[in-house]
Protein backbone atom coordinates (compact mmCIF):
# COMPACT_ATOMS: atom_id res chain seq x y z
CA UNK A 1 0.00 0.00 0.00
CA UNK A 2 2.84 2.66 1.20
CA UNK A 3 5.05 1.46 -2.14
CA UNK A 4 1.98 2.17 -4.31
CA UNK A 5 1.01 5.99 -2.42
CA UNK A 6 5.03 6.74 -2.51
CA UNK A 7 5.50 5.82 -5.84
CA UNK A 8 2.18 8.09 -6.94
CA UNK A 9 3.93 10.94 -4.68
CA UNK A 10 7.27 10.88 -6.66
CA UNK A 11 5.09 10.92 -10.27
CA UNK A 12 3.54 13.93 -9.08
CA UNK A 13 6.82 15.21 -7.93
CA UNK A 14 8.92 14.43 -10.62
CA UNK A 15 6.21 15.81 -13.20
CA UNK A 16 6.26 19.20 -11.21
CA UNK A 17 9.67 19.20 -11.72
CA UNK A 18 9.77 18.88 -15.51
CA UNK A 19 7.07 21.01 -15.96
CA UNK A 20 7.82 23.85 -13.53
CA UNK A 21 11.32 25.96 -13.48
CA UNK A 22 11.37 27.17 -10.19
CA UNK A 23 9.68 24.28 -8.22
CA UNK A 24 12.53 22.40 -10.36
CA UNK A 25 15.51 24.81 -8.67
CA UNK A 26 13.81 25.00 -5.26
CA UNK A 27 14.01 21.21 -4.87
CA UNK A 28 17.61 21.39 -6.56
CA UNK A 29 18.19 23.85 -3.62
CA UNK A 30 16.79 22.20 -0.74
CA UNK A 31 18.55 18.56 -2.04
CA UNK A 32 21.80 20.17 -2.34
CA UNK A 33 21.32 21.97 0.81
CA UNK A 34 20.65 18.82 2.68
CA UNK A 35 23.76 16.91 0.93
CA UNK A 36 25.87 19.73 2.36
CA UNK A 37 24.82 19.48 5.78
CA UNK A 38 24.51 15.46 5.95
CA UNK A 39 28.21 15.51 4.92
CA UNK A 40 29.36 17.68 7.62
CA UNK A 41 27.76 16.50 9.87
CA UNK A 42 28.84 12.98 9.06
CA UNK A 43 32.58 15.06 8.85
CA UNK A 44 32.05 16.14 12.70
CA UNK A 45 30.98 12.56 13.43
CA UNK A 46 34.06 10.86 12.03
CA UNK A 47 36.29 13.02 13.85
CA UNK A 48 34.69 12.51 17.48
CA UNK A 49 33.92 9.16 16.74
CA UNK A 50 36.99 7.92 18.71
CA UNK A 51 37.05 10.76 21.44
CA UNK A 52 35.44 9.65 24.72
CA UNK A 53 35.23 12.60 27.30
CA UNK A 54 35.06 10.28 29.84
CA UNK A 55 37.47 7.87 28.87
CA UNK A 56 39.99 10.61 27.76
CA UNK A 57 39.71 13.06 30.84
CA UNK A 58 41.30 10.91 33.37
CA UNK A 59 44.07 9.70 31.03
CA UNK A 60 45.18 13.43 30.63
CA UNK A 61 46.25 16.40 32.48
CA UNK A 62 43.51 19.01 32.92
CA UNK A 63 45.32 21.36 30.12
CA UNK A 64 46.34 18.73 27.76
CA UNK A 65 42.50 17.95 27.85
CA UNK A 66 41.15 21.01 27.52
CA UNK A 67 43.88 21.66 24.42
CA UNK A 68 42.47 18.39 22.75
CA UNK A 69 38.72 19.98 23.11
CA UNK A 70 40.17 22.92 21.58
CA UNK A 71 41.06 21.58 18.65
CA UNK A 72 37.32 20.57 18.03
CA UNK A 73 34.44 22.94 15.68
CA UNK A 74 31.53 23.99 17.37
CA UNK A 75 29.27 21.76 15.89
CA UNK A 76 31.52 18.88 16.92
CA UNK A 77 31.72 19.87 20.50
CA UNK A 78 28.08 19.81 20.73
CA UNK A 79 27.46 16.96 18.93
CA UNK A 80 29.94 15.32 22.13
CA UNK A 81 27.32 16.70 24.63
CA UNK A 82 24.44 15.06 22.69
CA UNK A 83 26.11 11.51 22.21
CA UNK A 84 28.00 11.63 26.03
CA UNK A 85 24.50 13.21 27.22
CA UNK A 86 26.81 16.03 28.86
CA UNK A 87 24.28 18.43 28.85
CA UNK A 88 20.75 16.41 30.93
CA UNK A 89 19.63 19.90 31.90
CA UNK A 90 19.76 21.54 28.84
CA UNK A 91 21.43 24.27 30.65
CA UNK A 92 23.27 24.70 27.12
CA UNK A 93 22.38 27.59 24.88
CA UNK A 94 21.90 26.38 21.40
CA UNK A 95 23.91 29.17 19.90
CA UNK A 96 26.79 28.38 22.76
CA UNK A 97 30.31 29.68 21.56
CA UNK A 98 32.89 27.44 21.18
CA UNK A 99 34.59 28.58 24.39
CA UNK A 100 31.60 28.04 27.02
CA UNK A 101 31.02 24.67 24.73
CA UNK A 102 34.86 23.83 25.88
CA UNK A 103 34.29 24.83 29.45
CA UNK A 104 30.75 22.93 29.42
CA UNK A 105 32.39 19.23 28.22
CA UNK A 106 35.58 20.17 30.44
CA UNK A 107 33.45 20.41 33.56
CA UNK A 108 31.06 17.35 32.94
CA UNK A 109 34.09 14.64 32.35
CA UNK A 110 36.02 16.74 35.28
CA UNK A 111 32.64 15.57 37.42
CA UNK A 112 32.02 12.03 36.05
CA UNK A 113 35.95 11.35 36.51
CA UNK A 114 35.51 12.73 40.30
CA UNK A 115 31.85 10.61 40.99
CA UNK A 116 33.67 7.36 39.18
CA UNK A 117 36.82 7.69 41.66
CA UNK A 118 34.09 7.41 44.47
CA UNK A 119 32.27 4.70 43.06
CA UNK A 120 35.36 2.53 42.72
CA UNK A 121 35.88 3.07 46.37
CA UNK A 122 31.99 2.12 47.10
CA UNK B 1 38.85 -33.81 37.70
CA UNK B 2 37.31 -30.63 39.83
CA UNK B 3 34.99 -28.88 37.53
CA UNK B 4 35.43 -25.03 36.94
CA UNK B 5 33.11 -22.74 38.84
CA UNK B 6 32.05 -19.48 37.54
CA UNK B 7 29.21 -17.44 38.87
CA UNK B 8 26.78 -14.85 37.42
CA UNK B 9 26.17 -12.18 39.45
CA UNK B 10 24.88 -8.34 39.76
CA UNK B 11 23.82 -6.46 42.43
CA UNK B 12 21.05 -5.07 40.07
CA UNK B 13 18.26 -7.24 38.72
CA UNK B 14 16.91 -7.33 35.24
CA UNK B 15 20.63 -7.42 33.78
CA UNK B 16 20.09 -11.07 31.81
CA UNK B 17 21.89 -13.12 34.99
CA UNK B 18 19.44 -15.82 34.32
CA UNK B 19 19.83 -15.75 30.19
CA UNK B 20 23.27 -15.54 30.52
CA UNK B 21 23.45 -18.99 32.39
CA UNK B 22 21.34 -20.20 30.40
CA UNK B 23 22.62 -19.28 26.84
CA UNK B 24 26.42 -20.15 28.43
CA UNK B 25 24.59 -23.92 29.68
CA UNK B 26 22.91 -24.78 26.36
CA UNK B 27 25.41 -23.73 24.17
CA UNK B 28 28.33 -25.58 25.98
CA UNK B 29 26.59 -28.73 26.68
CA UNK B 30 24.87 -29.11 23.27
CA UNK B 31 27.46 -27.83 21.12
CA UNK B 32 30.62 -27.76 23.49
CA UNK B 33 30.37 -31.47 24.49
CA UNK B 34 30.88 -29.75 28.19
CA UNK B 35 29.01 -31.50 31.31
CA UNK B 36 27.00 -28.72 33.04
CA UNK B 37 25.68 -28.21 35.79
CA UNK B 38 23.43 -24.85 36.85
CA UNK B 39 23.01 -24.04 40.48
CA UNK B 40 19.98 -21.66 40.52
CA UNK B 41 20.25 -19.60 43.75
CA UNK B 42 17.80 -17.23 43.00
CA UNK B 43 14.73 -17.55 44.49
CA UNK B 44 12.69 -15.86 41.02
CA UNK B 45 13.38 -19.28 39.66
CA UNK B 46 13.87 -18.08 36.04
CA UNK B 47 16.80 -20.01 34.98
CA UNK B 48 14.88 -23.29 36.40
CA UNK B 49 12.09 -22.46 34.79
CA UNK B 50 13.79 -21.48 31.65
CA UNK B 51 16.10 -25.17 31.68
CA UNK B 52 13.82 -27.64 33.09
CA UNK B 53 10.34 -25.80 32.03
CA UNK B 54 7.31 -25.70 34.32
CA UNK B 55 6.56 -28.87 34.22
CA UNK B 56 9.63 -30.74 35.46
CA UNK B 57 9.77 -27.35 37.63
CA UNK B 58 6.69 -28.50 39.61
CA UNK B 59 7.79 -32.27 39.42
CA UNK B 60 11.18 -31.23 41.37
CA UNK B 61 9.82 -29.46 43.90
CA UNK B 62 7.07 -31.83 44.60
CA UNK B 63 9.59 -34.21 44.84
CA UNK B 64 11.72 -32.13 47.30
CA UNK B 65 14.44 -31.79 45.05
CA UNK B 66 15.74 -28.29 45.00
CA UNK B 67 18.28 -25.92 46.39
CA UNK B 68 15.73 -25.08 49.18
CA UNK B 69 15.53 -28.40 50.20
CA UNK B 70 19.10 -29.69 49.86
CA UNK B 71 19.92 -26.60 52.56
CA UNK B 72 16.75 -27.09 55.09
CA UNK B 73 18.33 -30.04 56.22
CA UNK B 74 21.22 -28.82 57.50
CA UNK B 75 18.95 -25.75 58.81
CA UNK B 76 16.09 -28.00 60.14
CA UNK B 77 17.88 -31.73 60.78
CA UNK B 78 15.90 -34.58 59.30
CA UNK B 79 16.87 -37.53 56.70
CA UNK B 80 20.47 -36.50 55.18
CA UNK B 81 20.74 -36.88 51.43
CA UNK B 82 23.19 -36.62 49.05
CA UNK B 83 23.60 -33.34 46.78
CA UNK B 84 23.99 -35.28 43.60
CA UNK B 85 20.00 -36.41 44.64
CA UNK B 86 18.83 -33.57 44.41
CA UNK B 87 19.99 -32.94 40.51
CA UNK B 88 17.76 -33.35 37.83
CA UNK B 89 19.49 -34.79 34.70
CA UNK B 90 19.69 -33.43 31.15
CA UNK B 91 17.43 -30.65 31.33
CA UNK B 92 16.46 -27.96 28.52
CA UNK B 93 14.32 -28.33 25.42
CA UNK B 94 18.06 -28.16 23.08
CA UNK B 95 18.04 -31.50 21.00
CA UNK B 96 20.17 -34.34 21.41
CA UNK B 97 20.03 -34.42 25.31
CA UNK B 98 22.82 -32.11 26.34
CA UNK B 99 24.56 -33.03 29.29
CA UNK B 100 23.02 -30.34 31.00
CA UNK B 101 22.02 -31.04 34.92
CA UNK B 102 19.75 -28.48 36.63
CA UNK B 103 19.48 -27.58 40.77
CA UNK B 104 16.43 -25.60 40.79
CA UNK B 105 15.04 -23.14 42.87
CA UNK B 106 11.72 -22.28 43.88
CA UNK B 107 10.57 -19.01 45.65
CA UNK B 108 10.74 -21.03 49.31
CA UNK B 109 14.33 -20.29 49.12
CA UNK B 110 13.89 -16.90 50.04
CA UNK B 111 13.05 -18.44 53.73
CA UNK B 112 15.99 -20.51 54.17
CA UNK B 113 18.36 -17.93 54.77
CA UNK B 114 16.34 -15.76 57.63
CA UNK B 115 15.16 -19.23 59.23
CA UNK B 116 18.75 -20.50 59.13
CA UNK B 117 20.03 -17.03 61.03
CA UNK B 118 17.08 -16.92 63.39
CA UNK B 119 18.57 -20.63 64.36
CA UNK B 120 21.77 -20.50 63.76
CA UNK B 121 22.10 -17.09 65.95
CA UNK B 122 19.89 -17.94 68.39
CA UNK B 123 22.69 -21.05 68.68
CA UNK B 124 25.26 -18.27 69.05
CA UNK B 125 26.88 -17.90 65.45
CA UNK B 126 27.46 -14.93 64.46
CA UNK B 127 27.18 -13.83 60.82
CA UNK B 128 30.64 -14.55 59.52
CA UNK B 129 30.65 -17.92 61.05
CA UNK B 130 27.35 -18.30 59.14
CA UNK B 131 28.88 -17.42 56.38
CA UNK B 132 31.50 -19.82 56.44
CA UNK B 133 29.14 -22.61 57.36
CA UNK B 134 27.13 -21.71 54.02
CA UNK B 135 30.40 -21.63 52.14
CA UNK B 136 31.35 -25.06 53.58
CA UNK B 137 28.00 -26.69 53.23
CA UNK B 138 27.81 -25.27 48.78
CA UNK B 139 31.57 -26.44 49.01
CA UNK B 140 30.87 -29.89 49.98
CA UNK B 141 28.13 -29.90 47.37
CA UNK B 142 30.09 -29.49 44.70
CA UNK B 143 32.99 -31.53 46.13
CA UNK B 144 30.50 -34.65 46.22
CA UNK B 145 29.49 -33.87 42.64
CA UNK B 146 32.90 -32.88 41.01
CA UNK B 147 33.51 -35.47 39.13
CA UNK B 148 30.41 -35.86 37.18
CA UNK B 149 30.61 -32.57 35.39
CA UNK B 150 33.39 -29.93 33.86
CA UNK B 151 31.64 -26.41 34.87
CA UNK B 152 29.34 -25.08 37.86
CA UNK B 153 27.45 -22.32 36.73
CA UNK B 154 26.01 -20.51 39.81
CA UNK B 155 23.09 -18.28 38.96
CA UNK B 156 23.01 -15.66 41.81
CA UNK B 157 19.84 -13.33 42.93
CA UNK B 158 20.45 -9.79 42.41
CA UNK B 159 21.47 -8.22 45.80
CA UNK B 160 23.82 -10.14 47.94
CA UNK B 161 22.51 -13.09 50.12
CA UNK B 162 24.51 -15.56 52.31
CA UNK B 163 24.18 -17.93 49.42
CA UNK B 164 25.36 -15.99 46.78
CA UNK B 165 28.43 -14.99 48.82
CA UNK B 166 28.83 -18.18 48.99
CA UNK B 167 29.04 -19.23 45.18
CA UNK B 168 31.53 -15.98 44.78
CA UNK B 169 33.64 -17.57 47.69
CA UNK B 170 34.15 -21.06 45.73
CA UNK B 171 33.96 -19.62 42.35
CA UNK B 172 36.90 -19.15 40.00
CA UNK B 173 35.44 -16.38 37.81
CA UNK B 174 32.55 -14.48 38.32
CA UNK B 175 30.64 -12.75 35.31
CA UNK B 176 28.43 -9.54 35.81
CA UNK B 177 26.03 -9.12 33.01
CA UNK B 178 25.36 -5.42 32.69
CA UNK B 179 23.38 -3.17 30.49
CA UNK B 180 25.53 -0.21 29.35
CA UNK B 181 23.36 2.41 31.54
CA UNK B 182 23.91 4.02 34.62
CA UNK B 183 22.56 2.38 37.07
CA UNK B 184 23.25 -1.08 35.98
CA UNK B 185 26.61 0.16 35.76
CA UNK B 186 26.09 0.97 39.39
CA UNK B 187 25.20 -2.70 40.20
CA UNK B 188 29.22 -3.93 39.44
CA UNK B 189 30.37 -1.10 42.05
CA UNK B 190 27.92 -2.44 44.41
CA UNK B 191 29.92 -5.72 44.92
CA UNK B 192 33.36 -5.45 43.03
CA UNK B 193 34.98 -4.55 45.90
CA UNK B 194 33.77 -7.83 48.12
CA UNK B 195 34.22 -9.65 44.51
CA UNK B 196 37.72 -8.68 44.29
CA UNK B 197 38.72 -9.40 48.35
CA UNK B 198 37.33 -12.77 47.52
CA UNK B 199 39.62 -13.42 44.68
CA UNK B 200 42.55 -11.93 46.73
CA UNK B 201 42.01 -14.52 49.57
CA UNK B 202 42.16 -17.71 47.73
CA UNK B 203 45.18 -15.92 45.66
CA UNK B 204 43.16 -15.19 42.34
CA UNK B 205 43.47 -11.32 40.83
CA UNK B 206 40.84 -9.42 39.96
CA UNK B 207 40.98 -10.65 35.85
CA UNK B 208 38.91 -13.09 37.03
CA UNK B 209 36.16 -10.81 37.15
CA UNK B 210 34.40 -9.83 33.85
CA UNK B 211 31.78 -7.69 32.67
CA UNK B 212 29.18 -9.13 30.36
CA UNK B 213 27.62 -6.01 28.50
CA UNK B 214 23.78 -7.57 27.85
CA UNK B 215 20.68 -6.18 25.91
CA UNK B 216 22.76 -3.75 23.83
CA UNK B 217 21.20 -1.52 21.37
CA UNK B 218 23.27 -0.70 18.21
CA UNK B 219 21.46 2.88 17.69
CA UNK B 220 21.26 3.97 21.24
CA UNK B 221 23.82 6.87 21.70
CA UNK B 222 23.85 5.92 26.09
CA UNK B 223 24.96 2.41 25.74
CA UNK B 224 27.48 3.10 23.02
CA UNK B 225 29.01 5.85 25.51
CA UNK B 226 28.68 3.56 28.57
CA UNK B 227 29.61 0.12 26.67
CA UNK B 228 32.69 1.98 25.55
CA UNK B 229 33.55 3.44 29.46
CA UNK B 230 32.95 -0.13 30.52
CA UNK B 231 35.41 -1.40 28.52
CA UNK B 232 37.87 0.74 29.33
CA UNK B 233 37.37 0.71 33.15
CA UNK B 234 36.55 -3.12 33.04
CA UNK B 235 37.66 -6.49 32.05
CA UNK B 236 35.08 -6.79 29.44
CA UNK B 237 34.11 -10.14 27.14
CA UNK B 238 34.47 -9.09 23.10
CA UNK B 239 30.76 -10.73 22.63
CA UNK B 240 28.42 -8.36 23.31
CA UNK B 241 24.69 -9.61 23.85
CA UNK B 242 22.18 -7.37 22.03
CA UNK B 243 18.69 -6.52 22.89
CA UNK B 244 16.79 -8.94 20.96
CA UNK B 245 13.37 -10.48 20.76
CA UNK B 246 14.17 -13.87 19.61
CA UNK B 247 17.00 -13.89 22.94
CA UNK B 248 13.54 -13.03 25.54
CA UNK B 249 11.36 -15.45 23.47
CA UNK B 250 13.83 -18.50 23.86
CA UNK B 251 13.26 -17.86 28.08
CA UNK B 252 9.93 -19.73 27.02
CA UNK B 253 9.85 -23.53 26.96
CA UNK B 254 9.00 -26.07 24.31
CA UNK B 255 7.99 -28.88 24.44
CA UNK B 256 9.14 -30.52 21.20
CA UNK B 257 13.24 -30.19 21.32
CA UNK B 258 14.63 -27.76 19.27
CA UNK B 259 18.24 -26.84 17.94
CA UNK B 260 20.11 -23.89 19.13
CA UNK B 261 19.80 -21.61 16.19
CA UNK B 262 15.96 -22.26 16.19
CA UNK B 263 15.97 -21.32 19.75
CA UNK B 264 17.65 -18.63 20.03
CA UNK B 265 17.10 -17.38 16.01
CA UNK B 266 19.32 -14.87 14.40
CA UNK B 267 21.17 -14.19 18.26
CA UNK B 268 22.15 -17.82 18.29
CA UNK B 269 25.48 -17.35 16.76
CA UNK B 270 25.94 -14.45 19.08
CA UNK B 271 25.63 -17.03 22.03
CA UNK B 272 28.09 -19.47 20.22
CA UNK B 273 30.55 -16.47 20.25
CA UNK B 274 30.07 -16.05 24.04
CA UNK B 275 30.66 -19.55 24.58
CA UNK B 276 34.03 -20.15 22.54
CA UNK B 277 35.10 -16.80 24.52
CA UNK B 278 33.99 -18.33 27.34
CA UNK B 279 35.91 -21.45 27.42
CA UNK B 280 38.89 -20.01 26.32
CA UNK B 281 38.79 -17.22 29.16
CA UNK B 282 38.18 -20.01 31.70
CA UNK B 283 40.52 -22.51 30.17
CA UNK B 284 38.00 -25.12 28.94
CA UNK B 285 39.51 -25.63 25.26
Amino acid sequence: MIDKALSGLFKVVTEEAAANPTFARRLEDSLAKFAEDHAAARRAGARIADFHPHIEYPKATPEAFRKRLGGFDATELRMIVAKHRLDPAGTLKPRASKKVLVEHVFNAAQKRAERDAKLFEY
Amino acid sequence: MVPRTVSVVNMKGGVGKSTTVACLAEALSSEGQLRVLVIDLDPQSNVSMMLAGPDRWAELRNSARTIDEYFNQYVYGGQPRFFREFIASQVSDIAGDPPLDLLISTPEFRYIERHALEKWVSQGFDIRQLNTRFGRLTQSAIENVGDSYDLVLFDCPPGISMFAEAAIELSEFIIIPTIPDYVSRLGIFAFRKRAIRSMEQRRFTEDRIWTLITKYEESNTLHQSEAALLKDQFNVFDTVVPQAETIARAAEWSDARRTLDQKYGEAANVVRRLAAEFRERVGLI
